[in-house]
């Protein structure tokens, strides 16, 4: 498995923990935040042969209204459309130039961009074949096609959805080298990461599937609850990134302005699970039982976790932090080649977080709403009983 | 042999010295018949629809596969369509199930030359969906030959069945047959049917039960895991026991590596 950064907004942080401190193996430079020019920004040229580009075609015409993105940049971006409606043919087209362009400017992993579609799973499998048949014309040795599945929260909870999906994706006349699956999660308000069995279970199957069919599987925006996708099957390209929107898929990105508003920020603990926030690790600390939830060996755990640290999200310690949180903890888990034994471990390091969820209580600790304890205990379900 | 059946004129028409009827289905009899001192065996449809036309259709397409009836002539008579097919000498594998019980090598040989049999049929587009021990002729060498491509259907053609697929003999069909799921009918149907063909041959029993109730049941519950006494015969029944078919193997290759 090859951890990836999700190069979005303040990708230096991404880029530098790559280089000082070993984390991830790969990239994933994002078309909104990077635009056209990616390729000149002195950041970026020493990371770009071990890097996928995703063009995100997924609100097709509406990621036109959006202020800040830079997909407007790309002249074969569906945003682009000067129609009304996006027209299947105009799109095809557009995936094509799409393919070309990554052919051009060097990709040798060629993420193939799809759109975001809430109910007709007939129009994606549409696409899918379509474009199947034209890689066919051009494959090259050394180059490697990856089909976007982007599943929109309606079609992830349908089972029956999902299998239509699937079974087109693993016909023997596909020709992709593996899929690069997006998925709307939707996690509660006040939730970082979902706690919808059906999510859990159809996210997983779709993983799972993908791997036993043998294509590879690049889980794109995903966020620390993918060690639960990681206990039952091998991910060659898992990604980790720095903010809330590079972690968590969600449309509205792409179709709407929105920003995430000030916070100071979250302490991924490895120990818990979860991710805390910065208010509590103060209530933790301040009770004298940081070491039940401190990350060990971590360099930038060691710097914000001292007294007089100051919490903000848009400090790199503590994004740094968590980068290398989680992505020890999914390589610890992956590390592991005996699928059993792996779900045997991550249920013990579940089982190890309830108890530590106990131990706060237990002295009187009660962390509330992200921080709490609200997904273990699904997770545990899930994992016991698949 | 017995003279049934056909008419003095009809057997005059077609030179035939011998006649015996063999299988009297729904839309057509097949008779065993001897022209010009060789055995055949000639189909009378009394309708010729889509599925004769169908069925007529891959085997043309397939007539160089020893696992397919050649067929040699197709005529009108008399307002019925007549078919000349190359006589199988043999038995239906339904006949001699029995000769098969317990013997992994046998069964595993047999599985196998059926898949390699189908293996250009099913990279050709076409399913079969009809598969189970009496569509299947084990010739006097032991080879198998299949037979009734009737309900067969190319991939990307309308179905010919209005409930999209419900096979005719149900305790051979698959989940997404059961659940009348057309858009789920591909070659990884074909894949589920010889899984149970397999099963039952090496067992003498049927994997998910007799009654449709109790296979629906069965496949609704989702858990179709088996237990054959055979290892090698399990490995390739579980791969293909999946009710979904996304999760059976993909390619006719890695069926065939697991037999």
């Amino acid at each position: 498995m090859k951890i990836t950064h999700v190069l979005g907004h303040n990708s230096n942080w991404n880029v530098e923990t790559y280089m000082q401190n070993s984390i991830g193996d790969a990239f994933l430079i994002t078309a909104f935040t990077h635009g056209i020019h990616y390729d000149a920004k002195k950041l970026l040229k020493p990371i770009l042969d071990l890097s996928m580009i995703d063009l995100q075609f997924y609100g097709k015409k509406e990621s036109s209204n959006i202020e800040k993105g830079k997909l407007s940049e790309f002249d074969f971006h569906p945003a682009n459309c000067e129609e009304n409606d996006v027209t299947s043919v105009y799109f095809e087209t557009c995936v094509k130039k799409a393919i070309k362009f990554q052919q051009d400017n060097g990709f040798k992993k060629i993420i193939i961009p799809n759109f975001y579609e809430n109910e007709k799973v007939e129009d994606i499998i549409y696409l899918i074949k379509t474009i199947n048949k034209y890689i066919k014309t051009l494959k090259e040795e050394d180059e490697e096609y990856y089909m976007t599945l982007p599943f929109a929260n309606h079609i992830i909870i349908d089972k029956e959805k999902v299998e239509e999906i699937l079974f087109a994706c693993t016909d023997m006349d596909m020709n992709f080298d593996g899929y690069f699956v997006v998925c709307e999660t939707k996690p509660e308000f006040r939730k970082k990461i979902t706690t919808d069995i059906k999510v859990i279970r159809n996210l997983s199957t779709v993983l799972k599937t993908l791997k036993l069919q043998s294509f590879k599987t690049i889980y794109a925006y995903a966020n620390w609850d993918a060690i639960i996708y990681l206990a039952q099957t091998d991910i060659d390209y898992l990604t980790i990134g720095s903010y809330e929107n590079l972690r968590n898929f969600d449309i509205s990105r792409f179709t709407n302005n929105s920003s995430g508003g000030p916070s100071k920020g979250y302490y991924f603990s490895e120990k818990l699970l979860n991710m805390v926030r910065a208010e509590h690790i103060t209530l933790i600390k301040g009770t004298g039982n940081l070491k039940l939830v401190k990350n060990e060996k971590n360099i930038f755990s060691e710097v914000i976790l001292k007294d007089g640290y100051n919490w903000n999200i848009h400090r790199p310690d503590i994004n740094k932090c968590n980068l290398l949180a989680i992505s020890r903890l999914f390589q610890e888990i992956s590390s592991i080649s005996d699928l059993k034994r792996r779900k045997k471990h991550v249920l013990s390091l579940i089982k190890n977080a309830i108890e530590i969820y106990k131990m706060l209580e237990s002295k009187h600790v009660y962390l509330d709403n992200e921080s709490s304890n609200y997904h273990l205990s699904v997770w545990k379900t899930y994992l016991k009983t698949s | 042999m017995p003279i049934v059946s056909l008419t003095r004129e009809f057997l005059e028409h077609f030179n035939i010295t011998e006649c015996s009827r063999a299988i009297c289905g729904g839309q057509k009899t097949v008779y065993k018949v001897r022209i010009d001192g060789k055995f055949y065996a000639l189909k009378v449809i009394k309708v010729a629809d889509e599925r004769f036309i169908r069925e007529l259709k891959i085997c043309e397409e397939f007539k160089q596969n020893a696992g397919i009836p050649r067929i040699f002539e197709v005529k009108s008579y008399d307002g019925e369509t007549v078919i000349l097919e190359e006589f199988i000498d043999g038995n239906d594998l339904s006949q001699i199930s029995g000769q098969y019980l317990g013997d992994e090598t046998k069964v595993c040989r047999l599985i196998k030359e059926i898949i390699q049999s189908l293996k250009p049929v099913w990279e050709a587009r076409y399913i079969h969906r009809d598969l189970k021990p009496a569509n299947i002729r084990i010739r006097k060498n032991g080879t198998p030959v299949i037979l009734d491509f009737g309900i067969a259907r190319a991939l990307d053609d309308e179905s010919i069945t209005v409930s999209g697929g419900q096979p005719l003999t149900y305790i051979y069909g698959s989940p997404e047959q059961y659940a009348g799921k057309k858009s789920l009918i591909s070659y990884r149907t074909d894949f589920f049917c010889i899984g149970v063909i397999a099963f039952q041959l090496y067992t003498g029993k049927l994997p998910f039960g007799n009654g449709r109730e109790e296979i629906g049941l069965k496949y609704k519950n989702g858990n179709l895991k088996v237990s054959s006494g055979s290892e090698k015969i399990d490995i390739f029944c579980n791969a293909v026991f999946k009710v979904n078919p996304s999760e059976r193997p993909r390619t006719i290759d890695s069926l065939i590596k697991l037999i």
